[in-house]
């Protein structure tokens, strides 16, 4: 079977695997760039609220000591009472003779007076009840509303928390994609580095001096056997594959392709390499290369 | 974007395909000339005595390419007289890289016909040819024209070995000489005399077709220039003007020729002259020496002048009116100027220490380099493949014609005259 | 001599006067012919063109005269007829002034006769070149014979290059010797 066969699959085998990779990194960078391109716009517009609310609330409210809305509100101070309406002041009579009708008159209109006072005085604590329900009333109220407005608060806090949280979420989310992103393409990468390093340890072991001494080997025998035509001028340059046996052995020769269009210059590399075979052994140690890809490149 | 470049960078480094190979780059070869065997040709019915393949063989060997396995080496070995009959195996063993096999076989009708095959021994697989070239009376043309065909394939390069030189042939000593023109193979066989006077011939120049020769003759006492027709002898005298007629060299188109008159004042200067009205134009007007004149393929004419103080050589473009520039700048004396067919390079005569000898300037580049290597040459003319000089030397007091490749590799000299020759000049392809 | 003696030597060699007359004519005539001292030999006697350089190739009916070498004027410095130079120069050395005036005077003297200046050059350098040279060195003792009174339409130039060199060889003496300009006296 021509020996050139064998080349020519192996050759396409390569080649598929390694479009296939570039194919796999173009898309994966392309994908990356996208995504972070198209990130999720920032959240910046809140719906605004609105509800009547009594001056003193928002001026209490005002007063309210800028707090952090975890924080509970503080107890509010006691409020302020009333002053009491002044008890009408009893007028000190001064000590008559005691009549006793006049005393009895005199009871009575105590007890009335008493009465009228112990009624004042329900009318007062009533009043005072009252007023004290109403403040408490009001109190409530104002609890109430501020209540109300500091639940309106927390719940705006808690919205825009909430807000603040998704965003934050969001963020987070596409930085965590974003890391993602970088964490498969350093991933990728670290593959690539991986299997450059696996072929830099082979080169390595080509690259060893005991390798660069073999492949010097064989330049030198290419060389010593290459009988220049008339158009090897400097700026010529072909491409040539070789493919060799274990023992030096030349198999076949594929011309890659030169600058220029010469048959003479082709054939002359052609006879250069045959002429050559079998071409030098690797020393121990040097892994056997079964295909060489040899540059004419004349000075 | 910042990690994206390094990571295509990485990716481009692993361009190869995913199996691992060695990488080797060669920089230089050897000059060293194609070991090629040319085993006798086999004569079919014809008692020709012609020694086909050594003819081949001293052709191929003239350029400095190649190099002719001796036959007391063939001896030993199978003579194969086809392609089919080569064991390449056995002649690769002795170091040939091609085998040439081939016969000469008599025809009904009085031709005869040279078949030629080439094999390359190396790969074993090549084979060109076969060449079949039916030579009516001249067999010794037809083994130069299988040489040509040979030398293409290998080198890719034309070949010229079935073309005609022309030269002059002195004999007597001084004062009593006696002068002849003579055509010959390239080679120097099979020349035939043309032109014989007791007054000197000189410069003699082919037509692009090969038809005619112009020369200087003295036989009318003074110098005037001839055009005769190489087959038939026809004789035209083309300037016999007062004073001096000389370096005649025909244009590319073959119409015009240039020319050296002197006038009756005795200053020389180039002239082209329309060979069909016989119309003059002056190219050149200065009291220096002007004189051997040659046209490029491009029309631009190189000459020798000594303007300067001594001789070198100049260009100028016919119908310009810019001043002659000059081309050579290496040593005191360049003259007898002579292009290449492609117009890339220039062969002078110059004066290299103190001997004169034939250099090849590169008219690209300026480039210069000493071809010959004796003490006394003169008159280089370019092979129409533009791959080897014929030049006129001197060996043991003697003048000889030598031929060199253009880069200098290999010198042979022609042994067809044993007198005194000079002047050389390679004649075009031959249809 | 005496008639009587005459007689009798011719009586009995049968050469009379006038046989010996003619006979001796015969000879100094051969003997001015043979030509001595003889540089050449004899040229086919064909008349050089003049043409002028513009038209046509020659005109036939031109005639400068018969060109045919003689012995010329033998005496002292007219004898000699070479002058030399030194390579590559066309100017006359001073070694050479003093032939040139001799010639000179006696062509100036002289005016029906007439001379070829024939031009040479040594064997180094190109061929046309040396034509150039020769031509140069012919025309340099053309201006100096013209200067010094000799009319134009008794010198003609021919310049020969290093085609007809009178000593072979390689050397310094050959070359010297080649590097000359030769004056012909014409018939």
């Amino acid at each position: 079977m021509p020996p050139n066969k064998k080349l020519t699959q192996f050759r396409w085998r390569g080649y598929a695997l390694s479009i296939l990779l570039h194919s796999a990194l173009v898309a994966a960078a392309v994908y990356g760039w996208f995504t972070w391109k198209h990130r999720a716009p920032d959240v910046d517009t809140l719906a605004i609220e609105g509800s009547v609310v009594d001056e003193r609330v928002l001026k209490s409210i005002a007063a309210m000591p800028e707090a952090p809305p975890e924080k509970p509100p503080e107890p509010e101070p006691a409020p302020v009472p009333e002053p009491e309406p002044e008890p009408v002041p009893v007028e000190e009579q001064g000590p008559p003779a005691p009549d006793p009708a006049e005393l009895q008159r005199k009871e009575e209109e105590r007890l009335e007076l008493e009465k009228k006072q112990k009624e004042e005085q329900e009318q007062k604590a009533a009043q005072e009840l009252k007023e004290r329900e109403e403040a408490e009333r009001v109190e409530a109220e104002k609890q109430a509303a501020a209540k109300a407005a500091e639940e309106k608060a927390a719940k705006e806090k808690a919205a825009a928390e909430k807000k603040a949280a998704e965003k934050k979420k969001a963020e987070e989310a596409a930085a965590a994609k974003k890391a993602a992103e970088e964490k498969r393409r350093q991933a990728a990468q670290a593959e690539l580095l991986k299997s450059l390093e696996a072929e830099e340890r082979g080169n390595a072991a080509r690259n060893s001096s005991e390798a660069a001494r073999w492949k010097a080997q064989i330049a030198a025998k290419i060389q010593s056997n290459w009988k220049l035509p008339v158009s090897a001028r400097a700026g010529v340059e072909c491409n040539v594959s070789v493919s060799q046996i274990p023992t030096g052995e030349v198999t076949a020769v594929r011309m890659g392709g030169c600058n220029v269009d010469d048959a003479a210059l082709r054939d002359s590399l052609q006879d250069a390499i045959y002429r050559a075979s079998p071409l030098p052994p690797p020393p121990p140690g040097v892994p056997f290369e079964r295909i060489l890809e040899l540059t004419f490149k004349p000075q | 974007m910042k990690r994206l470049v390094p990571m295509l960078l990485a990716a481009c480094a692993f361009t190869a395909p995913a199996f691992a190979q060695l990488r080797i780059t060669i920089t230089s070869g050897v000059t060293d000339p194609i070991d090629i065997a040319i085993v006798p040709f086999v004569r079919v019915g014809t008692a020709d005595p012609l020694d086909v393949a050594e003819v081949i063989q001293r052709d191929l060997e003239s350029t400095g390419r190649f190099k002719g396995m001796p036959r007391a080496d063939m001896a030993a070995l199978s003579k194969p007289t086809s392609a089919a009959e080569v064991v390449a195996a056995e002649w690769k063993q002795l170091n040939n890289d091609y085998v040439v096999v081939g016969r000469v076989t008599s025809q009904p009708d009085g031709t005869v016909r040279i078949d030629a095959e080439l094999v390359n021994v190396l790969t074993g697989l090549r084979i060109s040819g076969p060449y079949s070239i039916v030579a009516a009376a001249n067999i010794r043309n037809g083994a130069h024209r299988v040489a040509d065909a040979l030398f293409e394939k290998i080198t890719g390069v034309r070949g010229a070995f079935a073309t005609r030189i022309a030269y002059v042939s002195v004999d007597g000593r001084p004062p009593n000489q006696r002068y002849e023109l003579y055509v010959a193979d390239s080679d120097g066989a099979n020349r035939v005399r043309i032109l014989a006077s007791p007054l000197p011939i000189m410069s003699p120049a082919w037509s692009p077709d090969g038809e005619w020769l112009a020369y200087v003759s003295f036989e009318r006492r003074t110098s005037a220039i001839f055009v005769q027709h190489r087959r038939t002898g026809k004789k035209t005298m083309v300037s016999a003007r007062a004073g001096i007629n000389g370096a005649p060299s025909y244009s590319p188109d073959g119409k015009s020729l240039l020319l050296t008159l002197s006038g009756s004042n005795g200053n020389l200067d180039v002239y082209l002259l329309d060979l069909a009205s016989n119309q003059l134009k002056r190219l050149t007007d200065d009291p220096g020496i002007d004189t051997e004149a040659v046209m490029s393929i491009d029309g631009t004419v190189y000459f020798t002048s000594d303007r300067s103080g001594n001789p070198q050589i100049y260009r100028l473009t016919p119908g310009s009116n810019e001043r002659p520039k000059r081309v050579t700048f290496t040593g005191s004396y360049n003259a007898r100027p002579r292009i290449s067919p492609d117009g890339k390079q220039l062969a002078v005569l110059t004066q290299d220490g103190g001997s004169f000898r034939i250099a090849v300037q590169d008219l690209a580049n300026g480039s210069v380099q000493v071809l010959s290597k004796g003490n006394q040459e003169e008159s280089p003319s370019f092979a129409p493949n533009g791959a080897m000089l014929i030049f006129a030397g001197r060996q043991g007091g003697q003048g000889v014609l030598q031929t060199i490749s253009t880069d200098g590799q290999i010198s042979a000299r022609l042994d067809a005259d044993a007198g005194e020759v000079r002047e050389p000049v390679w004649g075009p392809f031959l249809p | 001599m005496n008639n009587a003696a005459m007689n009798h030597f011719a009586r009995t060699t049968g050469v009379t006067m006038k046989k010996l007359v003619s006979v001796s004519a015969l000879l100094a005539t051969l003997a001015l012919l043979s030509g001595c001292p003889a540089k050449k030999p004899d040229v086919p006697p064909t008349p050089p063109p003049t043409t002028d350089s513009t038209t046509g190739v020659q005109d036939p009916n031109a005639v400068v005269g018969d060109d045919t070498a003689i012995a010329g004027p033998p005496e002292g410095l007219l004898a000699q007829r070479i002058i030399y130079f030194d390579f590559d120069r066309s100017d006359i050395r001073a070694d050479s002034q003093s032939i040139v005036a001799a010639h000179a005077a006696y062509l100036a003297k002289n005016p029906a006769q007439k001379v070829r200046l024939e031009g040479h050059a040594d064997e180094r350098g190109s061929r046309e070149y040396n034509i150039g040279l020769g031509e140069r060195r012919g025309q340099a003792v053309r201006r100096a014979l013209a200067l010094q009174g000799v009319a134009e339409t008794q010198l003609s130039t021919v310049s020969y290059g290093e085609e007809r060199p009178v000593e072979a060889g390689s050397t310094e003496q050959a070359y010297s010797k080649n590097r000359r300009v030769e004056i012909v006296y014409l018939k």
